[in-house]
């Protein structure tokens, strides 16, 4: 990819609006979903532990029943 | 106002949310559910949660049903118009100790124990405030405590009063605000992109700037 | 000179206004990749919405599964 011609790039891309406002779209959506895939996964590894998801996996060794104590 | 006015200053702890990327502790979460439930809620209500709320964040789906279904709301009327109770169910609000405010200042020497929905936001110092409240009574335990009877949480050994009290408070900072880690979430998606395009936008102007900032003003002298 | 024509014969072709199978033979695809890249804005701001997640983002191929979201019946608000 690196080895293209900028003019190859101008005409597949550049050259008509149509493509361009296009491909400005379709990479949005494409960056869209890595991004949010990205942040979130370290959001969660910064937060690994403390998440519900990580507690519910503790739950069945603890065992639930000091819940129900009214 | 003096100190003695307005409250001592509460110091500021390390809460494992305090970060700008840091979630709560869910499992706190939970342990605090359990603290107020058995502490608290004898004179406090927290009139804004429903159970369903409580579901993926500290409990399960089964969990809550459970807890819901142990008490009474009241239900439409029969068909002869006689009033009647049901039991809880997932879409119902937590119900508060007392049924009116006057029940509540009549348990409670004509105080009204605040409802604890919003209270950490409601109070300067947050959860340092509150965490400094509940461990700053001179007995041994906050007034009115009944540690559980030998029962004690996982994985925490004895359940001493600040761990349930730091437990409490993160419960209540949740309730209080419930849309806490994912608004960090989103505040950190938003800080990349934000940052990103402005330092595109530096760019951007250097580039346009170019020929404005490398010019060259000659100043010829006419000839004599 | 004999047999040669004076004016010019002209014939006009079919059209509206100004919409004749030149032009529109011009413009179709033009009109095309408008309307691709009319479909990929509508995408990026449905990304989030579960009609167009279950309809189109699903179906594609190795990243289709990003858009799949299983919820654990414990974990289920109902």
């Amino acid at each position: 990819m690196l080895s293209e011609d900028y003019s190859t790039i101008y005409n597949l891309v550049f050259k008509r609006n149509s493509v361009f406002v296009g491909s400005v779209f379709a990479t949005a959506f494409a960056f869209q979903g890595f991004f949010d895939y990205g942040v979130t996964s370290w959001y969660e590894a910064h937060n690994k532990g403390k998440l519900w998801k990580d507690v519910k996996l503790k739950l069945g060794d603890a065992g639930e029943d000091e819940d129900d104590d009214e | 106002m003096t100190a003695a006015e307005h409250g001592l200053h509460p110091p500021q702890y390390n809460w494992s949310h305090n970060g700008m990327f840091d979630t709560f502790d869910h499992a706190s979460i939970r342990r605090g559910f359990q603290v107020y439930r058995e502490v608290c809620a004898a004179c406090h209500s927290l009139d804004r949660v429903a159970w369903r709320t409580l579901i993926a964040v500290s409990h399960t789906n089964s969990e809550v049903r459970a807890m819901a279904e142990e008490f009474e709301y009241d239900d439409e009327p029969d068909d002869q118009g006689n009033p009647r109770k049901r039991p809880g169910k997932l879409a119902d609000y937590i119900p508060g100790p007392y049924a009116n405010e006057q029940a509540a200042r009549a348990a409670n020497q004509g105080a009204l124990p605040p409802d604890l929905s919003l209270i950490v936001k409601a109070r300067h110092g947050a959860c340092d405030y509150i965490f400094s409240l509940l461990t700053g009574y001179p007995d041994e335990a906050p007034a009115g405590v009944v540690l559980p009877p030998g029962g004690n949480y996982n994985p925490y050994f004895p359940a001493t009063t600040s761990q349930m009290a730091k437990d409490v408070t993160t419960f209540l900072n949740w309730a209080a605000e419930p849309e806490h880690d994912e608004r960090k979430r989103l505040g950190l998606k938003a800080l990349i992109i934000v940052s990103g395009l402005y330092l595109v936008s530096v760019w951007v102007k250097k580039f346009k700037w170019t020929p404005v900032k490398h010019r060259k003003i000659t100043f010829t002298p006419p000839k004599k | 000179m004999s047999g040669y024509i004076k004016n010019v014969v002209s014939k006009t072709a079919p059209h509206v206004g100004q919409i004749n199978p030149t032009t529109v033979k011009k413009w179709t695809p033009i009109l095309g990749l408008w309307g691709g890249a009319a479909l990929f804005g509508v995408f990026t701001f449905t990304e989030h919405w579960p009609l167009f997640q279950q309809t189109f983002f699903q179906k594609i191929p190795y990243f289709g599964d990003y858009w799949v979201h299983t919820l654990d019946p414990e974990d289920s608000p109902q």
